[in-house]
């Protein structure tokens, strides 16, 4: 148990001080939650929203968490199903297309004004929306937000020999995508 | 992986100006938004409840209709029974399909054929005195 979770402990658990809790963990936990969710999503719009509904998810079950686990791999799973959630909503409405949602995202990725990386990045985040959903969660949130495959398997409800094979595989498949074009 | 594809792992993806400043502010205000709607959600958590109640009171209400007309119409049947005879019809032609009266006139005489269906109740002057009296004493207690 970090220390964050030491205070969020204290403070949920003794002082029942939910609001302060609340803005502790907005502010520990904002950022890498809204990035976890953009590279998920690519558009900001979507990020935002999804964030906001990451926040206000883990503000309503607050109560029901009772320390067990580390609490940012608990923010990390409720934000990843809302992403995995909103992914598939979306692959629905295209279910009769020829192509998919990720075949727009990829569009989005060289237009979109908050994305600043050179022709090797966007090239680097189009090989990433490649791979299935699933396997660009173990992907992005091994690669940038280095989590250990222990608190990736809590968070994707996955073994780590499963996770670890994915994780390679999703390498092999994006160095292949790169060198290709 | 860095080294296998020779790409710096930087975050390439912007936010708008001062968004995370913001975004706390955001939170909350949407939290106490969320708040203010579910307590008012909170009373359409009756509205089953109360349509319920409603179908209730409509179904009684019809129910009630119906029983009402149907005794009215019992209240007219009988108002026009007179005498004996016309009582008899009006049984007669109650229980025309009533097997349990069928029976009882059929025991009442072995040697007449009751087991012919065509026969109408209201005509057939085989009808027995115990008949006859079990009517009088009946339209009696009704109109006591």
């Amino acid at each position: 148990m970090n220390n964050i979770d030491i205070e969020l402990k204290t403070l949920l658990l003794e002082r029942k001080d939910k609001d302060k809790a609340f803005k502790l963990i907005v502010d520990q936990y904002s950022k890498p939650l809204y990035f976890h969710i953009r590279r998920m999503v690519i558009t900001h719009e979507d990020a935002n929203d999804l964030v906001q509904e990451t926040f206000f998810n883990a503000y309503t079950k607050i109560d029901e968490f009772r320390f067990e686990s580390s609490f940012y791999t608990w923010l990390y799973k409720i934000s990843t199903n809302i992403c995995l959630n909103f992914l598939n909503k979306k692959n629905r409405s295209l279910l009769f297309s020829s192509y998919s949602y990720e075949d727009l995202l990829k569009d989005k990725i060289s237009n979109d004004i908050y994305f600043d990386g050179d022709d090797l990045q966007k090239k680097f985040q189009k090989a990433i929306l490649t791979l299935p959903t699933k396997q660009r969660t173990v992907f992005n949130l091994r690669y940038y937000d280095e989590i250990n495959y222990e608190d990736l398997s809590k968070i994707l409800d996955t073994s780590v020999g499963a996770l670890k094979s994915s994780y390679h595989h999703a390498v092999k498949k994006i160095e292949n995508y790169i060198n290709k074009i | 992986m860095e080294k296998q594809l020779n790409i710096n792992k930087q975050n390439n993806f912007k936010v708008p100006d001062g968004y995370f400043e913001n975004l706390n502010n955001q939170l909350c205000t949407l939290i106490a938004d969320k708040k203010n709607t579910n307590k008012v959600s909170s009373f359409t958590i009756f509205k089953p409840y109360i349509y319920t109640a409603a179908c209730i009171v409509a179904i009684a209400i019809t129910y009630k209709i119906i029983t009402m007309s149907s005794s009215n119409n019992t209240i007219n049947n009988t108002a026009n029974i007179n005498n004996v005879e016309q009582y008899a019809d009006y049984i007669s032609n109650k229980y025309y399909d009533d097997f349990l009266l069928f029976d009882y006139l059929y025991d009442t005489d072995d040697n007449t054929n009751f087991t012919d269906t065509s026969i109408k109740h209201e005509s057939n002057n085989l009808v027995n005195d115990y008949y006859i009296l079990y009517l009088n004493l009946e339209y009696e207690l009704l109109n006591e």
